[in-house]
């Protein structure tokens, strides 16, 4: 049942990447509400099969790399619908579900078994580790996918970038979206640590995924000083957000298959 | 360290001149949340100074003085470990009920994976088990006991040779354990010199062998518990730096919102 709705959350992403995209072409408006109509059916569906693989698991589906790689496309869908309170574009709407396919997809190419929580998971601080990064994951998608609108923007204006705003719209954009996502980064490292010290003793160790999201961490903290001390904007910071989320894909999914540690199993 | 204390000093001058240019609620989240970052720094260079730790697998029933791994006068004797598995046989839990000496006091508490112990003035983590197989060979010189969890066995006199034990606690023919309880446990020993395999039995409980000419016996076999055994005064500070920041997030995120103002 719960891999039913996966794979449906899994279709209805490519009607919203076809229809945003036909949208953008004719310029017809009920396309583009259908393509958002499609993306909030993936978004629902596949709502529906994290919560029916809690169920069946009998705990939170946070334990695994197949659950936080569809988690982490959850929270890129979510950051993309609370943005369309500020920027409605048939062109993010079509980077963010194609982005949102590319997770999926990689989620097919990792074990979907349902595991028991080994022992080192049995913590609250898990809820609240998974949670903040998710969000800082998905905040952190929704810039990537407005930076690459800024550029087709400043690229092809009157092209493929005639539904969005101005650049200096989709910049500011791109700003609230790292500030959304940089405390829930900060707040994601500082539970994993107060947790590590609780698991094993040590708050800090250099593990890689701990290293990583330093990394990550420090490229947002570029990000957000560069704007606010250096006046960095437009193509600078669109850059700087490209390479923050690079950091995210590395983080997330490059540590765990090229530099196994204490997070091996995640 | 050098890097670290200029990146403190830096944050902290630049916290200061917020601090003089403070013109609400969200500014003070803003020179909080900067502040956090030296504070963890600065706790992290006090636990280095000031904290101690040490890792040590002991066997249930045995006792191990902490005081040469810089814990004087601290003992740590283990009661029991016990593991709780489930159906697919992976371990679910593992506890071990510890007795902590320390400075006169004597306290007895379980340690598990994720609920650390906190008896006198240090913490005892949960961090590994694993089985210990006890046995005794001949060496030709009188008999030595060996506890071994992987280690090789010395054998005096005997040049490079050595013995290599390891404990099978489900043996099913190959030397690869069926399941992790001891359904049938067996002790494989062999007697290598340097890599050269020379002689290797497979013993039951209570059999002795001659492993290439020297009388071993395997007389038992336990669980050891790896336990993480810790002081560290500054952790309190790196969370005063983490609660800082968390803190000073909110204020900011209540007081400025997500600096939505720059969204046209």
């Amino acid at each position: 049942m719960e891999s039913n709705f996966t794979i449906a959350a899994y279709v209805f992403l490519f009607p919203a990447v076809l229809l945003s995209l036909i949208s953008l072409l004719k310029e017809k408006a009920v396309m583009h509400r259908l393509s958002i109509i499609a993306q909030g059916l993936s978004f629902f569906s596949l709502t529906l099969a994290l919560t029916l693989r809690g169920i069946s698991a009998g705990r939170m589906p946070f334990a695994t790399l197949y659950e936080f790689t569809l988690l982490f496309a959850w929270g890129i869908m979510l950051v993309f619908f609370l943005s369309r309170v500020k920027l409605k574009s048939a062109l993010l709407t079509s980077l963010v579900s194609l982005l949102s396919v590319v997770i999926i997809s990689f989620s097919g190419t990792v074990s979907a078994d349902v595991k028991p929580l080994m022992s080192a998971l049995q913590s609250v601080w898990l809820q609240f580790h998974v949670v903040t990064a998710i969000l800082a994951y998905g905040a952190f998608g929704v810039s990537f996918c407005l930076a690459g609108a800024f550029f087709i923007k400043e690229r092809a204006e009157n092209g493929l970038g005639k539904t969005l705003p101005s650049p200096e719209k989709i910049d500011s954009l791109m700003h609230w979206s790292v500030s959304i996502g940089f405390p829930f980064m900060t707040l994601a490292i500082i539970t994993g640590a107060v947790w590590a010290e609780e698991v094993w003793g040590s708050w800090w160790s250099w593990d890689p995924k701990e290293t990583w999201a330093l990394i990550t961490w420090i490229i947002y903290a570029g990000y957000l000083h560069s704007r606010k001390t250096r006046g960095w904007r437009g193509r600078k910071a669109a850059l700087m957000a490209v390479a923050g989320f690079l950091a995210v894909l590395f983080t997330l999914f490059g540590v765990t298959f090229l530099l196994p540690g204490a997070h091996s199993y995640a | 360290m050098a890097l670290g204390a200029l990146f403190v000093a830096s944050i902290l001058s630049c916290s200061a001149r917020r601090l003089g240019s403070i013109s609400g609620a969200g500014d003070l989240g803003s020179v909080l949340l900067h502040l956090g970052l030296p504070v963890i720094i600065m706790g992290a260079f006090f636990s280095a100074a000031a904290g101690r730790s040490t890792y040590l697998e002991i066997g249930a029933g045995d006792s191990a003085d902490l005081s040469s791994q810089g814990f004087p006068g601290v003992v740590i004797t283990v009661q029991d470990f016990k593991i709780d598995y489930y159906d697919n046989l992976e371990p679910r839990q593992y506890t071990s009920a510890v007795t902590v000496q320390a400075g006169g006091t004597r306290s007895t508490g379980e340690t598990s994976v994720n609920h650390p112990l906190k008896a006198g003035g240090i913490k005892v983590f949960q961090k590994s088990y694993g089985w210990i197989a006890d046995g005794e060979v001949d060496s030709g010189r009188g008999k030595t006991k060996f506890s071994t969890s992987g280690q090789d066995i010395e054998l005096e006199k005997a040049g490079p040779l050595k013995l290599k034990a390891v404990f099978i606690p489900d043996y099913v023919g190959v030397l690869q354990s069926g399941s992790p309880l001891p359904r049938n446990p067996r002790l494989a020993c062999a007697l290598v010199n340097d890599s050269a395999l020379l002689d290797m039995q497979i013993f039951k409980v209570g059999e002795i062998k001659n492993v290439g000419g020297f009388p071993v016996s395997f007389t038992g076999y336990r669980y050891y518990t790896g336990l993480e055994i810790k002081k560290d005064p500054a952790v309190t500070v790196i969370y005063t730096g983490f609660m800082m920041m968390a803190a000073g997030f909110a204020v900011r995120k209540l007081f400025r919102g997500w600096d939505e103002k720059e969204v046209a």
